[in-house]
């Protein structure tokens, strides 16, 4: 390390002062957005995982002219004699339209009767009052919000099927931030589900199976598919599957773009750079003549390179963290996660990862560097007839 | 000792080939002061630029303290440079932002010399040529005078053996002139080799020359 030339290079920036914000800017910017995309990629995995990790080994659906209809809850009871199935729970749910937001809500009916229910309902609910039966429903913070401001009132009333208005008070919601329950969910009693969603009574969803072993899980769907042939089995297996194809396409889109824009930005420092200005390559010729070394002028430009990419690089983790962190990054989550309206209100799960850092670090600023680099070579070992 | 040996320069322009030094030889000894006359685009500043390894001779060898500097490889050019040439150039080629000092002492940043050392050197340089008062102005801000002694300051800052000056007075009036010809019999007093390229009658009718070398143009 030559304090000497650091210096000078230091000096150099100084000096052509209008050279570098463009460069600064764009580098910066590139490296904001490559190091959002992974840190939100990586967290929606994270999200994604646990999701799936709270969905049963087996649901089972009934399917007749290509169609999900509701399964018989009886069901349930044949299933749960399989040999190696520990439970088999119907389950009641469905969408609802709600035009104001133009969005779906998840109806979500439950036991209320089972303790373990009640329990894990208290856990995640601020304000604690039981769930009535046939009278309360439990909903996301942010929709109770929204409720309020349309309503004016604690309650909503829903059209059932028949055209009647079913009104529901709500007693209790839960935080947004919430990771099992996402918060277009409207939680309540079974029987208040199923008439809002027009089910049938003695009928269901869909069934959630789990087995003792997840060795076992093929062999029980397989039992299962025997029951009837017009049942449908979605293994856990299945799911996280495709979910994985959809976070690895869109990903992969993200990756196509974040290449492109990686290949103009170089594109346009080597067009910048190819040609070094009239006046520095005067000067790289004046430097040589000096007894400067071709070594010694790329260790200069090196300098430059270095304090321009290490700043913009502590720029830009600034800025990512703030856009993630701060403002959760509107824009690109909605990309990731087909969110509705209210679902930006979701706060991620976001890890600070040291090893995404790393990688955007490795990939932008030693390419930056030898974009500098290389046409500053070229300069310095054919400048020597410059100077006449 | 420099030796120009049977030297042949040619430059290559797509098509077009320009020689403007043909069959060349030179010999000039320590301590000697050689004028390079000729008219413009005779090669003189190509010449300059083979005896300070800054190009390659098409043909023919150029030797200077002993070195074979036509032969040399970049980075030992570099070194050979630094440590045993000083150039002047007709535009005198200061770094305009930075200040006159900054100038002198840029032939040292590649060095091993400390801060203080090369501190040293500019401060007794610019002491010896009467522009101390003038270290931490912008070289762009200096008048014709000034810019001429910096870089003179500048290609003396490595205490080279031997010094190169092109076309040295052709910005300057008589007097700045007068003035740059008793600093080159100074230095010939300390027993430098130089080596200057002009064609300012003055210089080359001065006492300094101990040869004078005539260029032809190549046609
Ligand atoms: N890098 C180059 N590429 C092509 N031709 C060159 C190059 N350098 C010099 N020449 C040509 O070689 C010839 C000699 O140039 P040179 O600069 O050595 O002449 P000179 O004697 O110093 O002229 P002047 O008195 O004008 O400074 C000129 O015709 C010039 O155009
Ligand atoms: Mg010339």
């Amino acid at each position: 390390m030559n304090f000497k030339l650091l210096d000078f290079a230091l000096h150099s920036l100084v000096r052509r002062k209008g050279r570098y914000p463009f460069i600064y800017i764009t580098f910066t910017l590139l490296i904001a957005v490559s190091l959002s995309i992974f840190t939100i990629t990586g967290a929606l995995k994270q999200e994604a995982q646990y999701s799936l990790n709270n969905l049963p080994d087996i649901i089972v659906q009934k399917i007749s002219g290509g169609r999900q209809q509701y399964i018989k809850k009886q069901l349930a009871e044949d299933i749960i004699m399989l040999p190696g199935v520990i439970s088999a729970v119907p389950r009641i749910w469905g969408f609802y339209p709600f035009e104001y937001l133009n969005t779906n809500l998840t109806i979500v009916g439950v036991d209320i009767y089972d303790p373990y229910v009640t329990e894990t309902l208290a856990k995640i609910t601020k304000d604690i009052s039981p769930l009535k039966f046939n009278r309360n429903i439990f909903l996301g913070e942010k929709l109770h919000e929204i409720i309020r401001q349309i309503y004016n009132k604690d309650e909503f009333s829903f059209q059932m099927p028949d055209g009647t208005y079913k009104t529901l008070e709500i007693a209790g919601t839960f935080q947004t931030s919430s990771q099992m329950i996402s918060t277009d969910t409207v939680i309540t009693d079974m029987l208040s589900a199923a008439e809002i969603l027009g089910i049938p009574a003695g009928f269901s969803t869909d069934i959630a199976v789990n087995s003792a072993n997840s060795q076992e899980i093929s062999t029980i769907a397989e039992k299962i598919l025997n029951i009837s042939p017009s049942l449908k089995v979605v293994t856990k297996d299945f799911i996280k599957a495709s979910y994985q194809n959809m976070f690895d396409y869109k990903g992969g889109i993200f990756l196509l773009f974040f290449i492109t824009s990686l290949f103009t930005f170089f594109m346009i420092i080597f067009d910048r750079l190819n040609g070094p200005s009239g006046g520095e390559l005067k000067e790289i010729a004046i430097l040589k003549a000096l007894g400067w070394g071709t070594s010694d002028i790329l260790k200069v430009k090196l300098y430059e390179a270095s304090v321009i990419g290490l700043f913009s690089y502590l720029t830009a983790i600034c800025l990512s963290l703030i856009y993630v962190y701060v403002l959760h990054a509107p824009g690109l989550k909605d990309v990731f996660m087909g969110y509705s309206y209210l679902k930006p209100s979701f706060s991620l799960p976001f890890v600070f990862d040291i090893r995404v850092v790393v990688t955007v670090f490795l990939i932008t600023v030693p390419v930056y560097g030898s974009a500098v680099i290389i046409p500053a070579w070229r300069a310095a070992s054919t400048s020597a007839e410059v100077i006449r | 000792m420099i030796k120009v040996v049977s030297v042949t320069k040619t430059y290559t322009t797509g098509t077009d080939k320009i020689t403007p030094i043909k069959n060349f030889n030179l010999r000039v000894n320590e301590g000697e002061t050689v004028i390079l006359q000729g008219s413009s685009g005779s090669g003189k500043t190509t010449l300059l630029n083979m005896i300070a390894g800054l190009i390659k001779p098409t043909e023919g060898s150029v030797e200077v303290a002993g070195r074979n500097v036509s032969k040399l490889p970049e980075h030992f050019a570099a070194e050979f440079r630094r440590e045993t040439a000083g150039m002047i150039f007709q535009q005198f080629h200061l770094i305009e932002e930075l200040t006159a000092g900054e100038n002198i002492a840029l032939p040292l940043a590649p060095s091993s010399l400390s801060r203080q050392e090369i501190s040293d050197r500019v401060n007794m340089l610019t002491e010896k040529l009467l522009i101390k008062n003038i270290i931490d102005v912008p070289a762009g801000k200096l008048s014709g005078g000034e810019m001429q002694r910096t870089a003179i300051a500048r290609a003396l800052v490595n205490s080279p053996s031997i010094i190169l000056a092109d076309e040295p007075t052709a910005n300057l009036d008589g007097t700045l002139t007068e003035e740059l010809l008793n600093i080159f019999r100074s230095l010939k007093s300390e027993g430098k080799t130089i080596i200057i390229a002009t064609h300012d009658p003055v210089i080359s009718g001065s006492d300094i020359a101990d040869k004078i070398i005539h260029l032809n143009k190549e046609v």
